[in-house]
């Protein structure tokens, strides 16, 4: 870089400031990020010491095939994905409804955008219980509520029915992270110009049509900012689905499939092949979103 | 005809009553400024008139219907923010097509009319342009032009100049008094703490102070007939000089005043009432005549050289301090003595509780 020696002696500071942050990430993330790419490459399991590198073999082999011909695999991206664009979509469209209906000025609000976050703020596994709980097939509260109000004929057991199973988890997600996006979303409406909607009361514009072409665009970046986090988080799902469901295949995402094969099967190998794999998905995806969407991080999108 | 009417207009903000009561008429196709200090009352009595408030009790009505409950869409209003209030990320003429396109209008008829409004305004070379890439005088013209092209009864201007730089103010305010030339029937009320702009866009001015109003006039009116000490002070710059007054009726007829120790005149004028009753005498400093034999002998404390006038502030020996107003430039020092007369056509007398005493000359 050429500049004075004033531009010099600042990029050295800045240097200076960043390298504690640059080094914790490197030993934090860095580190165990490469040894999981490696191991991938190997025949590495916790039963035996030794292991050698074997190429793609774990990716796809003659012999058995691999990761990519792994029916239980493309079963987890298939349940990660569902999940991923089922949870997020309802989210985004419960989120802004709710954000809208808190921007509105009424008495107690404060308590109610409070109260609004409380499922955000139980850990995910006091939540995971309490759902599996009330969904319980025998003594759960929603089958006795769908009985009683007569919507259901009989219990169903909702967790142990493959085709119920994940759309409990999805609801269970919708219901847990909707908060968050109303959150986020609420703070992008409070950042709007108030006058402009006083405009469009004089002239008349049905609050309808203010919305879709004036709201929303104006909130469209911090909207995707916000798909975009809860897009990354659910596409690496784990606690949720292994607090409810263990690891049933019906349920199972990419994550729990890694870590089943790292840690009931031992299969260290394996594992860090799915998990490098996983991590390969996330960065395309989100390099798409993030392309597709024109969404600069930094700022503004336009 | 759109005329405009406010009957008993009150409005509360919880507990706070923050206008008490207007009542006024507005004939079809006048400019009415509201004018007034920060906090008067004037922002709210417009946003009344829009619909953008509800009113807490009184009628409004607009050609004869009471239009209260009617929001503002259904009110024929079109309203200039102080802010522009323009919509962000569209382009100028989405901006103006905006409110238009509502009414289903085939798209051909709304390019017309926006082109049309847009050539009025010379905003044809911006029109695909973001507000943003506009400068402050453009994005005026853009929010007048949305409000014209949906051809109101009524146009609503709130402080729509405050946000520009003095000269751009100036050619604004040139172009706010062309568009009311140019649409003789609708209404314009406009909303403004800044008195040049009242006094030179102003059919009528209703001056307001603490959600009342003061008085209603001509421009001229206010300035000459200021029905109090407030619309006295407010109207002119630099304000009204007031001087503590002891009156008296003179032998020889006319008003015998006293403003302290040796310093007694007589005017030849009258009043209604009984003459003791007035306690200030309003004098504006362009009013001041330096006259060797004047009633008012002054030491000057400084003096302002404005070049095309001058402004000389004295003090009176009571303690009183007076500021006169002359042209040209002046040569008076500070400490110097200076006598100035009071022409009686120019004077203004008040009484206690601040009303105009009404003097006539004899």
């Amino acid at each position: 870089m050429q500049g004075s020696e004033l531009t010099r002696a600042k990029v050295r500071s800045a240097l200076v400031f960043l390298a504690p942050m640059l080094l914790a990430l490197a030993l934090a993330a860095g580190w165990p990020l490469g040894r999981t790419l490696w191991f991938a490459f190997t025949d590495a399991s916790l039963t035996d010491n030794g292991y050698s590198f074997i190429g793609f073999e774990n990716f796809w082999n003659s012999e058995w095939g691999g990761l990519l011909e792994d029916g239980n695999w493309w079963q987890a991206v298939g349940n990660t994905l569902y999940f991923t664009f089922v949870s997020v979509a309802l989210e985004t469209v419960l989120g802004v409804g709710i954000a809208l209906a808190l921007d509105v000025p009424f008495r107690g609000r404060a308590i109610v955008r409070a109260a609004v976050l409380i499922p955000w703020a139980i850990p995910t596994v006091v939540s995971a219980k309490m759902w599996g709980w009330m969904l319980h097939d025998q003594f759960g509260l929603i089958n006795d509520l769908g009985m009683s109000l007569g919507l259901l004929d009989q219990p169903v057991a909702w967790m142990a029915n493959s085709a119920t199973a994940l759309t409990a988890i999805v609801a269970v997600d919708v219901w847990k992270t909707t908060p968050f996006m109303a959150l986020l979303v609420l703070a992008a409406l409070q950042m709007l110009p108030r006058d402009i909607y006083e405009a469009a009361r004089i002239d008349g514009i049905h609050p309808v049509r203010v919305f879709f072409r004036v709201t929303l665009p104006l909130i469209r970046p911090a909207l995707m900012v916000a798909v975009i986090f809860r897009g990354l988080d659910a596409l690496r799902a784990f606690d949720l689905m292994y607090a409810m469901t263990a690891n049933n295949e019906s349920t199972m995402t990419m994550s729990v499939f890694a870590r089943q094969q790292l840690v009931d099967f031992q299969d260290v190998g394996y594992g860090s092949a799915a998990a490098a794999l996983l991590f390969v998905m996330v960065a395309v995806l989100t390099a798409a979103v993030l392309t597709l969407g024109r969404v600069r991080l930094t700022g503004g999108a336009r | 005809m759109t005329e405009l009417s406010l009957r008993g207009l009150r409005k509360s903000f919880g507990g706070h009553e923050a206008i008490h009561g207007v009542d006024l008429d507005i004939p079809s196709g006048e400019f009415v400024v509201f004018v007034g200090p920060s906090g008067c009352g004037k922002s709210t009595l417009l946003r009344l008139i829009a619909g953008l408030e509800d009113i807490s009790a009184g009628e409004l009505s607009i050609d004869g219907a009471v239009v209260n409950a009617l929001p503002p869409a259904k009110r024929g209003v079109a309203m200039v923010f102080q802010s522009y209030a323009l919509y962000p990320h569209m382009t100028v003429f989405e901006n103006i097509a905006f409110g238009l396109t509502l009414k289903r209008r085939d798209k051909a008829e709304v390019d017309r009319r926006v082109r049309e409004v847009a050539a009025t305004l010379e905003l044809t070379e911006l029109l695909e342009r973001l507000p943003r890439e506009l400068s402050g005088g453009q994005r005026q013209r853009v929010a007048i032009g949305r409000a014209i092209v949906r051809q109101p009864k009524v146009f609503l201007f709130d402080e729509p100049l405050s946000n520009l730089d003095a000269s751009l103010r100036t050619q604004m305010r040139g172009e706010i008094a062309n568009l009311h030339e140019r649409l003789p029937d609708v209404t314009m009320i406009y909303v403004t703490h800044d008195q040049v702009e009242a006094m030179t866009l102003a059919d009528r001015i209703v001056v307001l102070r603490d959600g009342r109003v003061e008085q209603v006039g001509r421009p001229l009116e206010l300035y000459h007939q200021p029905a109090n000490l407030f619309v006295a002070g407010f109207i002119g710059a630099p304000s009204m000089n007031f001087l503590a007054v002891q009156v008296s009726a003179a032998a020889e007829g006319g008003l015998a005043c006293r403003f302290g120790e040796g310093l007694e005149t007589t005017l030849p004028l009258g009043i209604g009432g009984a003459p003791e009753g007035v306690k200030t005498l309003g004098i504006r400093p362009e009013h001041l005549e330096e006259h060797p034999e004047g009633a008012l002998a002054v030491t000057v404390e400084r003096v302002e050289n404005l070049g095309e006038s001058h402004l000389v502030h004295a003090r009176l020996p009571g303690g009183a301090t007076l500021i006169a107003r002359g042209s040209g430039a002046v040569e008076a020092k500070a400490g110097a003595k200076l006598r100035y007369a009071l022409p009686p056509g120019h004077v203004h007398l008040f009484l206690e509780d601040g009303r105009s005493a009404a003097a006539r000359q004899l």
